[in-house]
């Protein structure tokens, strides 16, 4: 359950500042960017995603090589994206 | 695409096997990683065959969902009693057995127990259903403590009176000090935790070093960066030198994440004790809400009551957790406990070294075995 997984950024400034719209393998969801405050996130950057929460920014090189580690583990990897796409009421914004 | 296959190409794997061996004395090496996810590569990658026969590896209780004690299920158990609470809990804890049940058992007997992704699908929730009270069942390391802070941060900025958190978060260094204190183990270095370290940096380790004179190596978690910081504990043993070395620099800094850790300290303060499974009652090894925020605090909301249960007849959880027994010591593996039937945490997460051992050793043994 420590799994972080990457996702890219497509929108920022959704519903407030405080998050952003990411996609991890073609599925779309905001993720709450406290634990990134410290620097900007913009459209096409690369977030490590924890349980809806980005916990760091990667650099796209360390990015494709974590989604593609994690994506050959099949069945956790899956789970997680199970998890990810799973959202309350169908809307996932608070 | 050069870096994908850096950290598995397997000519550098077995570089760095071979190094290994070389360095080795004529000695044994006993080091332990505490990192659930560690422990899903080693298996995952055989990497213990790489290793020379001197080294052993011995799994640490890093994998938050085994070192939950069952009390704490039931206790979450219990609020479902109450037909207006909504409980919610991540996958790998919806499975994790108490006494009698597991909350998917719980749910399936009609009691309001829901998976969520997110804590922040729980409060949700919460707002979704004004007239319910929403509990999420909040466990977890310093990874996923941030996210519960912040969480609760949001409810209270939202006002939202019935969300609540049953808060079981842990941190990492004091079950360390736990294992260095207890003399049986005699660990010679650490594979450190990766996404925890990201949170709280390489200082809270400092201990282990000064303290201990053991290393410790935080580490990345494909084989190579798992070798590399086996290699670097052999080094340092042989020297007779205790360090605390970064090896993930490419996602941990030796401060941590600043803004993480303001959220843990707004929302959390240290528990006097908390009870670890395997490891019994630990000081100062857990995290409970802060009264500023005790309106989102379960324990103190529904006056809920510490149960203490015992661990499952046979199963030797505890003492795996620890390392002093390995998942194949168990009478209860691939027979009675699967991670389709788990009797024991150990075998719910893939993170735990039951389920790791299952998933790529004993199914196989089993198979060639016919």
């Amino acid at each position: 359950m420590c799994l972080g997984i990457p996702g890219i950024v497509t929108k920022v400034g959704v519903n407030d500042a405080e998050f952003a719209e990411v996609e991890v393998s073609s599925i779309r969801r905001t993720v709450h960017l406290g634990m990134v405050a410290d620097s900007s996130v913009e459209v096409g950057d690369w977030l490590l995603i924890h349980v809806g929460f980005a916990i760091a920014k990667l650099d796209e090189d360390e990015a494709i090589r974590t989604v593609d580690f994690q994506a050959q583990s099949g069945k956790d990897y899956q789970q997680e994206i199970d998890a990810f796409a799973s959202l309350i009421g169908g809307e996932d914004q608070i | 695409m050069k870096m994908v296959d850096e950290y598995r190409n397997p000519e550098k794997i077995r570089a760095l096997s071979e190094a290994i061996r070389a360095e080795v004395g004529d000695r044994g090496y006993r080091f332990m990683e505490i990192c659930g996810g560690h422990t899903h590569s080693i298996y995952r990658f055989g990497l213990n065959e790489l290793l020379p026969e001197n080294i052993e590896m011995i799994h640490g209780p890093g994998c938050p969902v085994c070192v939950l004690p069952i009390g704490k299920v039931d206790e979450a158990l219990t609020l479902t009693n109450d037909p207006n609470v909504i409980l919610c809990a991540f996958g790998d804890v919806m499975r994790v057995p108490g006494s009698k049940i597991s909350p998917l058992e719980a749910k399936a007997r009609g009691k309001d127990v829901r998976m969520v992704y997110s804590p922040l699908d729980a409060l949700k929730l919460a707002i979704d259903h004004p007239d319910k009270e929403v509990v999420f069942f909040a466990i977890g390391f310093e990874t996923t403590a941030p996210s519960t802070a912040l969480t609760i941060m949001r409810a209270s900025q939202l006002k939202v009176e019935n969300f609540a958190v049953f808060c079981n978060h842990v941190t990492v260094g004091p079950p360390i000090r736990s294992i260095l204190e207890s003399a049986d183990l005699d660990l010679d270095g650490f594979v450190g935790p990766g996404h925890v370290s990201a949170v709280i940096g390489t200082t809270p380790y400092d201990f282990v070093a000064e303290e201990f004179g053991r290393p410790l190596v935080v580490s990345g978690f494909e084989p190579i960066d798992i070798l590399e910081s086996i290699l670097l504990l052999v080094k340092m043993v042989n020297r007779g030198e205790a360090a605390i070395y970064n090896q993930y620099v490419r996602a941990v800094k030796r401060e941590g994440n600043a803004a993480a850790i303001a959220a843990i300290s707004e929302v959390f303060e240290a528990r006097p004790s908390f009870e670890w499974r395997g490891l019994g009652f630990i000081e100062q090894s857990a995290y409970r809400i802060r009264k500023a925020y005790a309106h989102f605090d379960a324990e103190a909301r529904f006056a809920m009551e510490e149960i203490s249960s015992p661990e499952p007849e046979d199963a030797i959880c505890g003492d795996v957790l620890i390392g002093a027994k390995r998942p194949e010591n168990c009478p209860l593996l691939g027979s009675q406990c699967t991670p389709e039937h788990p009797i024991g945490a150990l075998m719910v997460s893939s993170e735990g070294a039951c389920s790791a051992y299952y998933t790529y050793v004993h199914r196989t043994l089993v198979a060639t075995k016919g």
